[in-house]
């Protein structure tokens, strides 16, 4: 009794002294991210950390990178959804129509990964019914292989292009997060130049010029403009 | 005795569901440069409903700031869904002095039931890295050299440099921050300060809110003496307990110049401030804790929504007050589903700026429904009086779901309503693309490759389909190819088994390129030739050479092989005429 009562004890302590000793898991994966580890759900875990200490552009930012790395990262998209909704240019993101939504959904559900493995399996079954039409017989009707071959072409074709265009975008990442809490967007590179207007931070914004210390920058509403180079970071830097 | 430790062992997960509440730290030894982070988590299998527990009061420790989050995960076993709820509450330190302290046990009230957490030890070391040093380092050094220390002594100098800590207010109630602020006084010249310690008495929770990296001296007067002043640091004080408190004593060293340098080591002094107590009389029923000036606000983002949709509701608390020290305000009851608030926090210091709470409400049923306002009450030092912000109530229609919202819903599955936690892992590997690993390019090289061979094939197919006899034509000369070939190496060794050889070879070619049968005699095999209309001349060489080779199986090795290069002659002549007729029957 006495025994196992030391050894509950001891159990308990050990416990605790783990709990005690556990390093606080934020600053775990900073410097695992300043190590130039790549890992979807590191950005995740790491938004969510920027989240819980007020910095929503940050936050933002890891997210989109997250997404960046696994397009079909689903608690990424999310958490972007919770913050984009709650951050004050929420108005300026524009609502898109169910299909055009659905053909998104479709579109970031086909992840790096998932095309790859979708034109590898293009290219076997495109290759077979090729050898199967290849070595039909001549007198028979061609038509089902003929069918076949085509529908896996150009399913091949279209994994392939999609996969293209998909890993040339991970590659060239062109968006950027705003990170002052508020900031004007400028006619032109200059100081001095009109405000069009004013906006806040967490907008995600598409990069396009740079000067010196400039960058020309897309709104989601599509109004360009310019800003200071130090206001953002790119999802890709 | 062992029966009844087995059943309490066997017991044990029944105690354990249900609300579970536990503290730990970010670490049981730390140093002064070191940050405290105090966690209670309190996790449940039914909702959480509780106000933010009061930050604790650790000795040695100063409070900074808390943030908190919250989590749920739904478990489905057979038909029944479990929910699980976790929130967690971390409350971040800044040491004062070394020594070990315990944290004392925290009591939290859930559901009028008493959870205790265990106290926990934690102790503090002098950190190795000394503060930096604060100073003007476009004075300190104007021309670009350092000016030779000339061991002056203070009686050497005339002036006085001191350091005064100034509150902004010295009477205040219980929870209201307090800035103080930390000058520099001097009449002489001083270029740099460096500060070495700060000394903190107990009764109050700091945090730095101002921190100055030059000295930017002003004129000024004090006791009736010109002094230039420069602000070193504003500290804000949130005092947790009423009676008389003592403003830090900040100590450093200012290096005087004076055709030569002199450190010299200054000391604020410390300063009473009277905490007063909240009033007794007339607490709103809303009260959390809040103390300070703000303006509140609050607004609902939609008031017409399909069921199964959510809507948020904001509550925007501005101003300067102890933030880091009053509750949430728990949303009245309605007959929606309404989510514990996300707290997003713009502040400086913990004691001013913006704090946003967001509630989402989901309705359970359609029709509409009046939201009740929220109440948020504070004390409001400056009129000494408790106040009350009520949001409006609001009628919000939830509308049947349609087939349009039951798409839209398909589509938002993962509509935002609250933020997802963190997910564990253990590690975190390297993200590598699969178009950047070997092996999936391999099998794409060998997939490629097996069409190729493929096609190959199925080329040579078609060529026998279409043109059989060409086809026919084209195998007979490579078997001729490679009985010929056989034939001359051994015509060249002089061997007998040239002849054999040669009529095999010979024999198949016509076989295969005439398709006459492989079982006829060699007479036979002539005169269906024959019938085909092969020329004479050729038929009668190939009867000849025919007979050779039946003659030569009989006769000795030496005639044989005298006559070899002669016969293996005859062999290719009677080739190239059947291959001159072939071109021939083309043509």
């Amino acid at each position: 009794m006495h025994r196992l009562g030391l050894i509950l004890c001891l159990l308990v302590c050990a416990f605790g002294l783990a709990a005690q000793i556990k390093e606080s898991e934020f600053d775990h994966l900073l410097k695992l991210d300043e190590r130039g580890i790549r890992n979807a759900d590191l950005y995740y875990n790491l938004g969510v950390g920027y989240w819980q200490t007020g910095q929503s552009g940050m936050a933002t930012l890891y997210f989109l990178r997250a997404l960046n790395l696994n397009s079909a990262h689903k608690p990424s998209q999310e958490n972007l959804d919770y913050v984009i909704s709650l951050s004050q240019d929420r108005e300026l993101y524009p609502q898109r129509l169910f299909l055009v939504s659905l053909a998104f959904r479709i579109y970031d559900f086909l992840n790096l990964e998932r095309l790859a493995i979708m034109a590898l399996v293009m290219l076997l079954l495109a290759s077979l019914s090729l050898h199967w039409l290849m070595h039909y017989d001549p007198e028979k009707e061609r038509g089902l292989p003929s069918l076949i071959f085509g529908i896996c072409l150009f399913l091949l074709i279209t994994s392939a292009l999609l996969l293209g265009v998909k890993s040339y975008r991970q590659t060239h990442n062109s968006k950027a997060v705003l990170i002052e809490n508020v900031a004007e967007l400028k006619t032109d590179a200059d100081d001095a130049s009109p405000r069009k207007a004013v906006i806040h931070e967490g907008l995600i914004l598409v990069v396009g010029d740079s000067s010196k210390e400039w960058l020309q920058v897309s709104l989601p509403d599509g109004t360009k403009g310019w800003l200071p180079k130090a206001y953002v970071i790119r999802v890709n830097e | 005795m062992k029966r009844i430790l087995l059943s309490l062992i066997l017991l044990l997960p029944l105690f354990l569901n249900g609300v579970k509440v536990t503290a730990s730290v970010n670490k049981s030894q730390l140093s002064t440069a070191d940050r405290l982070e105090y966690t209670i988590k309190i996790s449940n299998d039914g909702s959480i409903n509780l106000s933010e527990p009061a930050a604790p009061q650790i000795k040695l420790f100063s409070f900074l700031g808390m943030n908190s989050s919250s989590s749920s995960s739904t478990t489905f076993s057979g038909l029944k869904a479990t929910t699980h709820h976790t929130r967690t509450y971390t409350y971040t330190y800044l040491p004062l002095n070394t020594g070990t302290t315990t944290i004392p046990a925290q009591q939290i009230k859930i559901a009028n039931q008493i959870h205790s957490t265990t106290p926990i030890q934690v102790s503090v070391v002098q950190s190795q890295t000394s503060p930096p040093a604060q100073s003007s380092p476009w004075v300190r050094n104007p021309f670009g050299y350092q000016d030779p220390d000339l061991f002056l002594t203070p009686g050497s100098m005339t002036g006085s440099t001191l350091l005064l800590a100034v509150p902004e207010s010295r009477r205040v109630f219980k929870g209201e921050p307090v800035i103080v602020s930390y000058y520099l006084y001097t009449d002489q010249m001083v270029r740099s300060f460096n500060m070495e310690d700060e000394k903190d008495f107990p009764g109050y929770g700091k945090s730095i809110f101002t921190q100055p990296t030059n000295l930017e001296y002003e004129n000024t007067t004090l006791s009736g003496k010109r002094y230039q002043r420069a602000l070193l640091k504003r500290l804000a004080l949130s005092p947790n307990t009423t009676g008389t408190i003592q403003t830090p004593i900040l100590s450093g060293t200012a290096r005087i110049y004076s055709f030569g340098y002199l450190s010299q080591g200054v000391a604020s002094n410390p300063v009473d401030i009277e905490v007063m107590p909240l009033p007794r009389d007339n607490v709103p029923d809303s009260f959390t804790g809040a103390v300070g000036s703000f303006e509140v606000s609050g607004n609902v983002s939609s008031e017409e929504l399909s069921l199964g949709e959510a809507i948020t509701f904001t509550l925007r608390v501005k101003g300067r007050g102890n933030f880091n020290q009053f509750g949430n305000p728990v949303f009245p009851e309605t007959p929606a589903q309404v989510s514990s608030p996300v707290t997003v926090d713009k502040l400086n210091a913990g004691i001013e700026g913006v704090r946003t709470l967001y509630y989402t409400i989901i309705p359970h049923d359609k029709g509409v429904y009046t939201l009740p306002g929220l109440s948020f009450s504070w004390f409001d030092p400056s009129s000494g009086s408790y106040r009350t912000y009520k949001s409006d109530a609001a009628q919000i229609s939830v509308k049947s779901a349609n087939v349009i919202s039951y798409f839209s819903g398909l589509l938002d599955g993962s509509a935002p309503r609250s933020l997802q936690p963190m997910i564990a892992r253990n590690a975190y590997h390297d993200y590598r693309s699969y178009l950047n690993m070997p092996w999936y390019w391999i099998i794409v090289a060998v997939i490629l490759l097996m069409l190729i061979i493929s096609g190959i094939k199925a080329f040579d197919k078609l060529q026998q389909r279409n043109n059989p006899i060409k086809y026919a034509s084209k195998e007979a000369d490579r078997a001729l190819q490679k009985y010929l070939k056989e034939a001359s190496a051994a015509a060249q060794d002089l061997s007998p088994a040239f002849y054999p050889l040669a009529e095999k070879g010979l024999m198949q070619y016509l076989t295969e390129k005439y398709g006459i049968s492989n079982h006829l005699s060699n007479p036979d095999k002539i005169a269906s030739l024959r019938d085909l209309g092969i020329e004479e001349d050729v038929l009668k060489r190939t009867a000849d050479f025919l007979e050779l080779c039946a003659r030569a199986r009989f006769m000795p090795p030496e005639s044989s092989a005298t006559n070899l290069a002669a016969d293996l002659s005859a062999l290719r002549q009677i080739v190239a005429s059947f291959s001159k007729l072939r071109e021939a029957n083309h043509a």
